[in-house]
């Protein structure tokens, strides 16, 4: 077992995780709630628990950061990665769930992009937005965007057309992206890269990737519902204009380009 | 803290929950979830992050609202020549991921 140094006394570490195991269990169950399965015979409680006592072992009080916000998400994971270890992962508990597989895959790796839906956030609020309601709805117009890209992903895949998500109209769209925001969908969305990573890549800071991120979706979302492709491409950020130019001598044409030939 | 000493009041558990409660860490309550926001500026480990500000924390009582704001964008975006399969796939996992990290406001507290 990976040993833990601990900031904290052994008897301050016991305290946190009496006084949270209950918040922890709900963690657990509302990631069973959401993909239908057993929180207690799945083993999400369980992991739960664990994360808590390795989160309450690690916690210091001394950077200003409440215990639950610090460890909600590290406890959300261990919910999540414990499900998709469960005998219940494909089937669900519920007879008429069987088909929720795929969506069970696709939110999964929605969790893994959008991180901040862990702690029951939504993402990409900009600072000066005051109108909750807006910035919940543009959110979910990126996560809609999201889950798209992934399942097209999914139906580029799959064996059976039949079964397979219509990818078609998505990778038109995208291929008419400029070549680095191509090259960003792709190491995101199909090759399963964080934007962190990308921004490691790049060499830049992640928060540049994050934002050129949720200018593609935006533009993504109103190219799709219009049926049509004649709004204004996202302009490349000064901040990755020299990324862009190094992959455009790098690559003639970007992923979706490609793979449309 | 006058009123840990021994009342009917105090036997039962809302008064204890209260109590411990306030002392809970994690009740700092809807100031612990604005304190989330602070802490990410302190802490600047992530880099940019410190510079974007999360929604306030969505609670389970929201998920109607939130499903049916899913349901309303999903129909703007897929109009009626998706198929209803696709449709399903990508609306149901958005609210699975998002309902993943629904608590009670009672657990938020």
């Amino acid at each position: 077992m990976q040993e833990i140094k601990s900031v904290i006394s052994a008897e301050e570490a016991e305290k946190l995780v009496l006084e949270n195991q209950g918040w922890a269990e709900s963690v657990a169950r509302s990631v069973a709630r959401a993909w239908n399965l057993d929180a207690e015979q799945d083993g999400l409680l369980s992991a739960a628990f664990e994360a808590l006592i390795f989160c309450s072992r690690r916690f210091d009080p001394k950077m200003g950061v409440p215990f639950r916000g610090y460890s909600r998400k590290r406890i959300h994971e261990a919910a999540t990665e414990e499900s998709r270890r469960s005998k219940n992962w494909k089937s669900g508990i519920s007879p008429h769930s069987k088909g929720d597989h795929k969506q069970r895959e696709i939110s999964s790796q929605l969790l893994d992009l959008f991180p901040d839906l862990r702690d029951g956030h939504m993402p990409f609020l900009e600072q000066g937005m005051t109108d909750d309601i807006e910035g919940v709805r543009l959110a979910i117009r990126q996560l809609l965007v999201g889950a798209s890209l992934l399942a097209s992903r999914q139906g580029m895949a799959a064996m059976s057309p039949e079964e397979a998500f219509d990818c078609k109209k998505m990778i038109e769209v995208a291929a008419e992206l400029d070549l680095m925001h191509q090259v960003l969908l792709w190491k995101t969305y199909w090759e399963g890269l964080s934007l962190r990573s990308v921004a490691t890549e790049w060499e830049t800071d992640e928060l540049n990737v994050m934002r050129e991120h949720k200018a593609v979706l935006t533009y993504l979302f109103k190219a799709l519902s219009a049926n049509k492709i004649n709004f204004e491409k996202p302009k490349i950020r000064p901040a990755l204009r020299i990324i862009a130019q190094k992959l455009k001598k790098e690559m003639k044409d970007g992923p979706f380009t490609q793979a449309l030939k | 803290m006058i009123k840990k000493i021994t009342d009917k009041k105090l036997d039962k558990v809302k008064a204890t929950q209260e109590n411990d409660k306030v002392s809970d860490t994690g009740t700092v309550s809807s100031v612990s979830n604005v304190s989330s926001a602070k802490a990410v500026d302190k802490a600047g480990a992530i880099s940019g992050l410190g510079k974007r500000r999360p929604t306030r924390t969505m609670t389970l009582e929201e998920r109607e609202q939130l499903f049916k704001i899913v349901n309303e964008e999903a129909t703007k975006l897929f109009g009626s020549k998706t198929a209803k399969k696709d449709r399903e796939l990508v609306e149901g996992a958005v609210k699975m991921a998002i309902d993943s990290g629904l608590l009670s406001k009672k657990d938020e507290e």
